[in-house]
């Protein structure tokens, strides 16, 4: 039988919120030296601090703009490579070495090798262009590949047009892998595009901040930076889920 | 035109189903094929349909024309309600109530917005025959259409059937000899070794 969980009431919720700051406070009492874990107060004055100098927004719209445009290319590229690989069997094959290249390398070694070709202008693009294009072709060739053989007799018997193949057969077969993908996909562009600012350190982003904070060990800051990250991903996250569910909906 | 099925011979790994095999469907007649299970039927039905390539053989009188099928399985995109997978295969113009009309003439007023996947299998298989029905189509292919359907709904759907295919060439095929009757289709027997 399966085990249940009893139903907490609501305010439980912010009562653990509090209990991990009482924590996080205790943390930073016991460890010594100071600098080492800021309390929760310090990084909320810091984050006031922050808040009101136009360097926090600017590399906060930077590094956001950065980082989506290579997530945007690379659901694009991967997108159509898919459907590309799924029509020939040769463009499979020839994509597939790229591809497990791609997946296999450390992020790092594509970071030094894009400053030493490109510079670190749009390093971010590029880094998390790469490690979300395998996840995304995969994913949605794995889709494709899953579509209903029958079905697909079935649209050719019935001289289905190319537009309703896809709307009605591959698109729902695709989807969920699609949504996977992007899931996956969004945590990645942001981990690989931030690691790669903090080495190739661009004007105004985000990596650039955190590495400042970690020469003159600004711990308060580097927390704010941290949930500044988090944030930020999780409203693209959200974003992203919220327009593919609605899009799902309104396709079935 | 009639189709002509020439000396047709199909093998799945090494094992003939289809053995140099002579048929003639005749146009804008309904042709019932019978025969024990394993003899080729389905396998006949998919070469004529385009979907298995004879290994020798020939299919003549099918180059320009339009199919619809009945499949053995429903094939219906179990996501869509009974009015979208119809819609699909519908000619341009044809409206929802056209549509909702021809669901009524078969019971199916009440399931019209309910997804395939919450149909019972005998509505699903109402929805497979009247796709076959509303499709532009010269020449309808049916596996089976009527199986797992109650008496007074096969009466219902061969009559409506009969109606439907006026002019169209048809091949249905069925193990229940009462249905061919029913529909005043020529009966041909499929042997396994034909």
């Amino acid at each position: 039988m399966k085990r249940r969980y009893k139903q907490l009431p609501p305010y439980v919720k912010g009562l653990v919120i509090l209990f991990w700051l009482l924590v996080w406070q205790l943390l930073s009492y016991a460890v010594k030296p100071d600098f080492l874990v800021a309390s929760p107060l310090q990084v909320a004055i810091s984050f006031g601090h922050l808040c009101l100098t136009q360097d926090f927004w600017l590399a906060i719209g930077y590094s956001f703009y950065k980082i989506s445009l290579g997530f945007f290319i690379a659901l694009i590229v991967g997108c159509l490579l898919a459907v590309f690989s799924y029509r020939s069997a040769l463009i499979k094959e020839l994509l597939m070495p790229i591809i497990k290249l791609f997946k296999s390398t450390p992020v790092v070694s594509f970071i030094i090798l894009a400053i030493l070709w490109f510079g670190s202008g749009y390093l971010a693009t590029l880094v998390s262009f790469l490690m979300v294009l395998p996840v995304i072709y995969l994913n949605v060739l794995q889709g494709l590949d899953s579509t209903d053989e029958k079905m697909l007799e079935m649209a050719y018997v019935f001289r289905l047009s190319l537009m309703k193949r896809i709307k009605y057969l591959y698109i729902p077969a695709v989807m969920p892998y699609f949504v996977t993908a992007c899931s996956l996909g969004l945590g990645f562009s942001w981990k690989s595009g931030i690691a790669a600012e903090v080495i190739g350190q661009p004007t105004h982003s985000i990596g650039s901040e955190l590495y400042v904070t970690k020469l003159y060990f600004m711990t308060p800051e580097l927390f704010v930076w941290t949930a500044v990250i988090i944030l930020v991903s999780s409203f693209f996250e959200k974003l992203i889920m919220f327009f593919l569910h609605a899009l799902a909906r309104k396709l079935s | 035109m009639n189709i002509h099925i020439n000396q047709l011979t199909k093998k799945f790994d090494g094992q003939t189903v289809l053995d140099h095999l002579d048929l003639i469907l005749e146009k804008g007649k309904i042709t019932c094929l019978t025969g024990p299970s394993g003899c080729g039927k389905t396998t006949l039905l998919h070469c004529i349909l385009g979907l298995h390539k004879p290994d020798s053989g020939s299919i003549e009188g099918i180059e320009k024309t339009k199919f619809a099928a009945v499949f053995q399985e429903n094939r219906l995109c179990s996501h869509l309600d009974a009015v979208s997978n119809l819609r699909m295969v519908c000619q341009k113009g044809t409206t929802t109530d056209q549509i909702e009309k021809e669901l009524e003439r078969i019971g199916m007023t009440d399931y019209k917005d309910k997804p395939v996947s919450a149909l019972s299998g005998g509505m699903k298989r109402r929805v497979a025959i009247l796709r076959a029905l509303l499709a532009e189509s010269d020449c309808i292919m049916m596996d089976e259409p009527f199986k797992g359907l109650d008496d007074a709904l096969k009466e219902q759907l061969i009559s409506y059937v009969v109606k439907k295919t006026e002019g169209k060439t048809v091949l249905i095929i069925t193990h229940d000899i009462s249905e061919a009757k029913k529909l005043n289709a020529k009966i041909l027997t499929l042997s396994s070794f034909q």
